[in-house]
């Protein structure tokens, strides 16, 4: 049973690429929901490496069902209680980063994780997140606004608000 | 002019994210070298992207890797090697690679052009050499300090290890304890004589000493880190670094080459 599917290919990737998976995963939930973000990992995992006739790299598959995963999970429960107890971290810059994140509307945050921190090019992007190519790059840009608001303390909502001097 | 033509906040993006063809991407250094508020933009989503990097480590992982199987065991040695995982890798090198040439394009470009005039420096700067060099020395170093261990320690002919092999379980387990290396890794028509914990950097690497079947040493250092493939040839003895599941690893020996490739392969060194 388990002999036979450690031999495909399938899950001898996704065996490999399982800690970035998970670092997405746990990024994607929120900084105090390991938990839940291994969980999803595991349910996508398990699809995908099940389903080896399916075309396309089942790397990218397996991404996208975590994003579907936890789009599916967001809706049911409202808005994901975890993001607002992010809790005290040694590194005060970064632990703001992840804060800010998790407060990131979830298709921003998903769009952003996918490609500043997983490392995928906006075609993959765009095949995991099931979006056309524009969607992911205005997605990214409004990510990165925020962002950028947050950290220099204007308002995200506020427009084109712009340091002159 | 080409280096003055337009340049979109999208293609910004495209230019950190490492998206744009070569041609593009030299394009917006230049266009940046001239543009020094899209040039902080810039800088500033990098710095995002660093901060994001930093804030969502990698976890460990928790299973132990196919990679490696514990000496006793008969289970093939073998490294799950599949085209999507390459292919993967390949993406994240030539990102990685490509926005360390921007970078360095970008610099070239802004000293350049208060010298020279931004057109004639931007066919300079399109040589990535000093990338690959850079890239290239610290796994090298690594590779060297393996070389360098085994010296010191294989030709020892009293005590070349302070654990030896006799109980494997007990060696693995020690070591394990001081450098964090969850299996010892078995060469194929090798015996393991035994380990040792050397310094590296703050931390403890594992040091491993086999004997071929034909009788020479070689010596596996392991150290976690991530330096990726490397080598170092010196004095008759040469050593391959790579890079494993969180863990350096270099194989060290007084070998030919190719056999020594070969051996590192069969450890899971990417060819």
């Amino acid at each position: 049973m388990s002999e036979e599917r450690k031999s495909s290919p399938h899950s001898e990737a996704l065996h490999e690429a399982a800690p970035e998976l998970r670092r997405f995963a746990r990024a994607l939930v929120g900084p105090v929901a390991t938990r839940t973000a291994d969980a999803l990992v595991q349910t996508a995992t398990a699809r995908i490496a099940t389903s080896d006739r399916l075309p396309g790299d089942p790397l990218e598959r397996a991404f996208g069902e975590v994003v579907r995963l936890n789009r599916r999970r967001v809706r049911e429960r409202g808005r994901a209680p975890e993001a607002q107890e992010g809790g005290a971290d040694p590194d005060r810059r970064d632990a703001s980063i992840a804060a800010q994140m998790s407060t990131m509307p979830l298709d921003e945050r998903e769009t952003l994780l996918v490609i500043a921190l997983s490392g995928f090019g906006y075609e993959a992007a765009g095949r995991i997140l099931d979006l056309p190519m524009s969607s992911v790059v205005s997605r990214l840009m409004r990510a990165r606004v925020r962002l950028e608001g947050a950290q220099t303390g204007v308002a995200p909502r506020s427009g084109h608000l712009r340091v002159v001097k | 002019m080409n280096g003055a033509s337009r340049v979109s906040e999208a293609e910004l993006h495209a230019f950190v994210d490492g998206q744009l063809s070569d041609e593009r991407a030299l394009a917006v250094a230049v266009w940046l070298a001239e543009h020094p508020r899209d040039g902080m933009k810039v800088d500033g989503w990098r710095a995002q992207n660093d901060a994001i990097q930093r804030a969502f480590p990698t976890p460990a992982r928790e299973r132990m890797t196919l990679a490696f199987r514990a000496p006793e065991s008969d289970a093939p040695l073998t490294m799950p090697a599949t085209p999507a995982i390459e292919d993967y890798r390949a993406r994240r090198r030539r990102r990685h690679t490509l926005s360390l040439a921007a970078a360095f394009a970008i610099g070239a470009l802004v000293a350049g052009a208060m010298a020279l005039g931004v057109r004639r420096v931007a066919v300079h700067s399109a040589s990535t050499e000093p990338v690959f060099a850079e890239v290239a020395t610290a796994a090298d170093e690594f590779a060297r300090r393996a070389v360098e261990a085994w010296q010191t320690y294989a030709q020892d002919p009293l005590h070349p290890v302070e654990v030896d092999a006799s109980d494997p379980a007990g060696l693995a387990k020690w070591l394990r304890e001081r450098t964090g290396l969850l299996r010892l890794p078995a060469i194929p028509e090798a015996r393991l004589i035994g380990g040792r914990v050397l310094p590296a950097h703050g931390e403890n690497a594992a040091f491993l000493l086999y004997r071929l079947a034909s009788g020479e040493f070689v010596a596996l250092l392991a150290e976690p880190g991530a330096r990726n493939p490397g080598a170092f040839a010196g004095a008759g003895v040469s050593a391959r670094a790579w890079s494993a599941d969180g863990f350096d690893y270099a194989l060290a020996g007084a070998l030919p080459e190719r056999r020594l490739e070969s051996i590192a392969a069969g450890l899971g060194r990417p060819l």
